[in-house]
């Protein structure tokens, strides 16, 4: 890869990590936002309580109940958050797909549901699917493959993932109902994640079936 | 600050019912919508001095709701309460013609603040509609 091919992947890298902290810093403003308003609300009871008024123990009960899910909810999106910060720690290590797969899935579930669009990853997985490889680039690689196939799915559709493993190759397929249009920037997209794949020791393919589907394959 | 009439659009269920039980509380009259259709459909069955916001929802965003329903309303007054006020979509909102913009979490007295802004530029529109009409009619009469 040339200089500048390399500069564009670091670019593409510096994306993939701000998309991903912006993405999970805006749940977690969420979840604050839900307790700042519960509390509140605890606040107002206290204070209608302070002028005589009964305190109502079911509101009170729920507002608590709702605040500790989002205190859940929350160290979801924390442990999601700090599992991801380390995948940079190594250049090469062993990646479990299995796994890699669910913790990318799970980080693009808000890029989905905001386009009305499913990830489902396809049971049932191999039963041991490792590689030895650089698990942040693989995730970026996946990340490039989920963001192609949004930008060509219809609201309301869904992207299936498969993995599958033969004869020592590890296929990761996405597939998706579509009218196969092509939409802006997607060719574009098409040539960075080739890139990404060959600079990771993989090989990416794209099929489109015009009218019925389209699907996105990497293969290690 | 009694009865003033908002909708408050957000697909987060959780915050939007708990903001819409506070506000309640202080007396004014709160209706909630999950999504920015749902939103679009009652701005069409009610009349509201004011609308609170979300960018990013499912879907039809803010930015797109705001313009659906400035398109059948163009007095429409829309506050955005957002945790995804980035400087470009803050001045996109506003070019749109947004009343005013807020971050999560929301303080409510400035919410408050911001709704009785917006509810009072809502009835100048509505008056200077008002008028606009009476002078129409005059003018036609050779008054």
């Amino acid at each position: 890869m040339n200089q500048t091919g390399i500069q564009n992947c670091h670019e593409q890298e510096l994306q993939f990590f701000g998309a991903i902290s912006a993405s999970l810093s805006h749940q977690l403003n969420n979840v604050l936002s839900i307790i700042n308003e519960n509390a509140g609300l605890l606040s107002d009871m206290l204070a209608a309580a302070e002028q005589g008024f009964p305190l109502d123990a079911a509101k009170i009960d729920r507002s608590t109940q709702r605040i500790a899910k989002q205190v859940n909810r929350g160290a979801g999106y924390i442990s999601r958050m700090n599992q991801f910060a380390h995948s940079v720690d190594e250049t090469e290590q062993t990646v479990d797909l299995n796994v890699m797969l669910a913790q990318i899935v799970s980080l693009c579930q808000r890029f989905a549901s905001l386009r009305k669009v499913a990830l489902l990853i396809e049971e049932p997985a191999p039963a041991e699917a490792k590689i030895q490889a650089c698990s942040f680039r693989l995730q970026h690689l996946v990340y490039l493959c989920i963001d192609l196939a949004l930008a060509g799915s219809d609201q309301e559709s869904t992207i299936q993932l498969s993995l599958a493993v033969t004869e020592n190759r590890h296929r990761l397929s996405l597939h998706w109902p579509g009218s196969a249009t092509a939409k802006t920037g997607i060719n574009e997209k098409v040539t960075v994640a080739r890139q990404m794949a060959q600079q990771s020791g993989g090989e990416f393919e794209a099929t489109v079936e015009a009218g019925k589907a389209m699907s996105l394959t990497l293969t290690f | 600050m009694t009865g003033y009439r908002v909708l408050l659009v957000d697909d987060e269920a959780e915050f939007v019912d708990t903001l819409a039980e506070r506000l309640d509380s202080r007396g004014l009259k709160i209706e909630v919508a999950y999504s920015g259709p749902e939103a679009i459909q009652k701005a069409e069955e009610k009349n509201f001095d004011a609308i609170v916001l979300d960018f990013a929802m499912p879907g039809l965003d803010g930015i797109e709701t705001m313009k659906a329903l400035r398109a059948t309303n163009p007095d429409l007054q829309i506050i955005f309460l957002t945790g995804q006020a980035t400087v470009q979509k803050s001045i996109e909102a506003m070019k749109m013609g947004a009343t005013d913009l807020m971050e999560k979490p929301a303080d409510i007295q400035q919410l408050l603040e911001k709704i009785e802004k917006a509810s009072a530029k809502k009835a100048l529109l509505v008056e200077k509609h008002v008028e606009d009409q009476l002078q129409d009619i005059m003018s036609k009469k050779g008054w």
